[in-house]
């Protein structure tokens, strides 16, 4: 919950504020970029970018409580509120997935499968070293051989290349 | 009749050899295998496995085939219950009770429920294929797309079904942003649509990325920091006995597993719906008409047989158009189409008028893959339920490697991968703040469809188009069902407060 004080009392808006907003970017990114379209094209877009609006701002309105200074109320809703739920842990991970996607093209799949394994594992706590090199060279041995020979799929080879 | 029943006889006689039933079981492990892996849809594994079957006889390559395609659907229920992550979109309607009840330890019941609803749905949609197969699909083929267009509300207005007794505003706020990102992309009118630039969103957002990533991937970043999937105190029990629990539970929602099965034969038939739509639109009206409509989404055994009826059924209506009248129900079907053509056969009215035989052999051998998936999904489900054990400081990665190869192989593009992170780092975000993400996937699965249809009904009837959704009979129909199924689950509650007083 964000908390502002005004006056003699306090403004609490909920965090999930934010996705909306984040939607109603989203939506007006659309709209900003489908204006020039004929009719026909923004005839179903236009009902959706209406409902959005509406739903937005029900949201908003859901969002938004107004306590004075000595409501017990506000303490509860305080505690109970949700929240990103982010941990350290969580932002390393994705960090770390983000890396292995930037590398992907770059190192080849395979590499990048069995470096962000090992790694991924790592922040989440395994320490045990016949783990940390069975599993991740089992799972890109199956990866290989169910998409690359089996299915077909050309993964990006990178650092592979050669072989 | 009895001609039927000939036909039907002939049919067991031809399959009665060990060469066939050997391609039945390959076909149906492998369509499992395929299944169970994210973003490897049906299509996929029958478009990778076609080469194989240019070796075979036309009864063994069909009969291998159509056990890949139902086989592929079955296998996607399996991750779609045990981890939130649908191997096919088809299994996605299947993760709002299946992983409720996995996390509730019940998930060897769950399987078990998904089986046998997915089979009886499958073999009732067989039987009805077997007995009013070129009706229905001459029927199906007559609808246009104003009644394409309203088929698609109907999906949508199941978000009015989701929203009830949870946050209204939420659920349709999220619904509406999946309707507008399935809009992306170019128009029947050749217009290119929020596309920002990017040649990949040309051909609009891919489902399979999409589902991965909302369901799948913020599944994942969920797990960190958990030790298990499902708590210690309620760890699953593997075993057969729990899964044939699951079968028994099935079956004591027999209205359910019809009305599914008979909904995802009928959207089957329909040229471009598909088994999303009709998994997701049972879902809806079992909810609505369930007495137990407000348990569905917290582990309701009726959640999972609804929509596990209707997907599988829905081969059994894709396959009548493909087989009488040559026009592919799904993109499945598509590839089916050219295995019967590569095989020397014409698909269509020719090959109901001359090879009824070899068209009974392909819809017994359906029915018989059915029973054979049966057994063998047991079998897998019994394997892969012990991936619950594992901590998920080691599952997590592994599934995370799975998700990126699964989204890459879908168009072999890294934009698909790119998208798929977002859509999960957004996902997991919105399931924190209790945004609803299956009206997400409902809106980004119909929203080009929808859209596409209104488009073509505007081209064939200008500005006499809302003319013609009422003067239609099929369209009026349709529009009376879209009015009282959003109408219903509002109203409903007022009636039951009127009879109480």
């Amino acid at each position: 919950m964000f908390k502002f004080k005004l006056n003699k009392k306090y403004l609490l808006i909920s965090k999930e504020i934010l996705v909306v907003l984040l939607m109603d970017i989203f939506a007006a990114a659309y709209y900003i970029s489908s204006r020039s379209l004929s009719g026909a094209s923004r005839m179903f877009p236009s009902f959706l970018l209406l409902g959005i609006l509406l739903f937005s701002i029900l949201c908003c309105i859901q969002g938004v409580h107004v306590y004075r200074e000595d409501d017990e109320q506000m303490e509860e809703m305080c505690k109970g509120a949700p929240d990103f739920g982010i941990s350290r842990k969580l932002i390393l991970f994705t960090a770390m997935v983000l890396i292995t996607l930037l590398l992907f093209n770059i190192a080849g799949a395979l590499v990048c499968c069995w470096w962000f394994l090992i790694s991924a594992m790592w922040i989440l706590d395994v320490r045990d070293i016949r783990v940390l090199i069975i599993i991740p060279l089992f799972e890109v041995i199956f990866i290989y051989f169910v998409f690359v020979v089996w299915l077909a799929v050309p993964l990006p080879e990178g650092l592979l290349a050669f072989l | 009749m009895t001609e039927i029943l000939g036909y039907v006889s002939e049919a067991f006689g031809t399959l009665a050899s060990i060469e066939t039933w050997m391609w039945i079981l390959i076909g149906t492990f492998l369509g499992i295998l395929v299944g169970a892996i994210p973003g490897f849809t049906s299509s996929m594994a029958c478009g990778i496995l076609l080469p194989v079957t240019f070796a075979l006889t036309p009864i063994n390559a069909l009969v291998f085939l159509i056990s890949v395609f139902i086989a592929t659907i079955f296998g996607g229920s399996i991750t779609a219950i045990l981890l939130n992550t649908p191997g096919a979109p088809e299994s996605s309607a299947s993760t709002f009770d299946g992983y409720q009840m996995t996390l509730k330890g019940k998930g060897c019941e769950a399987l078990g429920i998904a089986f046998c609803s997915s089979a009886i749905g499958g073999l009732i949609s067989y039987m009805i294929m077997l007995f009013a197969m070129v009706p229905i699909a001459r029927m199906a083929v007559k609808i246009g797309p104003t009644e394409m267009f309203l088929i698609a509300l109907m999906g949508v207005s199941i978000l009015a079904v989701l929203a009830s007794g949870a946050d209204v505003p939420k659920t349709l706020l999220s619904g509406f942003i999946g309707l507008l990102i399935g809009t992306i992309g170019m128009t029947p009118t050749g217009e290119w649509r929020a596309t920002f630039g990017s040649i990949y969103l040309a051909e609009g957002v891919q489902v399979v990325p999409a589902i991965i990533g909302f369901f799948a991937l913020s599944e994942v970043f969920g797990m960190v920091g958990k030790d298990f999937i499902v708590k210690q105190e309620v760890q699953t029990k593997t075993s057969v006995r729990a899964i044939l629990k699951g079968f028994k539970t099935a079956l004591r929602y027999p209205r359910t597993l019809i009305t599914g099965a008979v909904m995802g034969t009928g959207i089957g038939a329909i040229p471009a719906a598909g088994g999303t739509i009709a998994a997701f639109t049972s879902y809806g009206v079992a909810k609505k008409s369930s007495r137990h409509g407000r348990e569905f989404g917290t582990g309701f055994p009726e959640g999972i047989v609804a929509p596990e009826s209707a997907n599988n059924a829905c081969t059994g209506g894709a396959l009548m158009t493909t087989l009488a009248l040559g026009v592919p129900g799904s993109s499945t079907c598509a590839i089916l189409l050219g295995a019967l053509t590569i095989q020397g056969l014409t698909p269509g009215p020719t090959l109901v008028r001359d090879q009824m035989p070899m068209v009974y052999v392909l819809i017994v051998a359906a029915i018989l893959s059915q029973v054979v998936m049966l057994l063998m999904a047991v079998g897998a489900g019994f394997g892969l339920t012990k991936l619950l054990n594992i901590p998920t400081k080691i599952l997590a990665p592994c599934i995370m490697v799975f998700c990126i190869a699964g989204s890459f192989s879908c168009r072999n593009a890294m934009f698909d991968v790119y998208l798929m992170f977002g859509f999960g780092i957004i996902g997991f975000i919105m399931k924190q703040f209790n945004f609803s993400l299956p009206a997400v996937v409902l809106g980004i699965v119909l929203g080009s469809i929808a859209d596409n249809q209104l488009i073509r009904s505007y081209q064939l009837f200008g500005s006499g188009m809302l003319k013609a959704f009422f003067m239609r009979p099929i369209s009026l129909i349709l529009v009376v069902i879209i009015i009282f199924s959003v109408i219903w689950p509002y109203v409903s509650p007022l009636f039951r407060k009127k009879r109480s007083e």
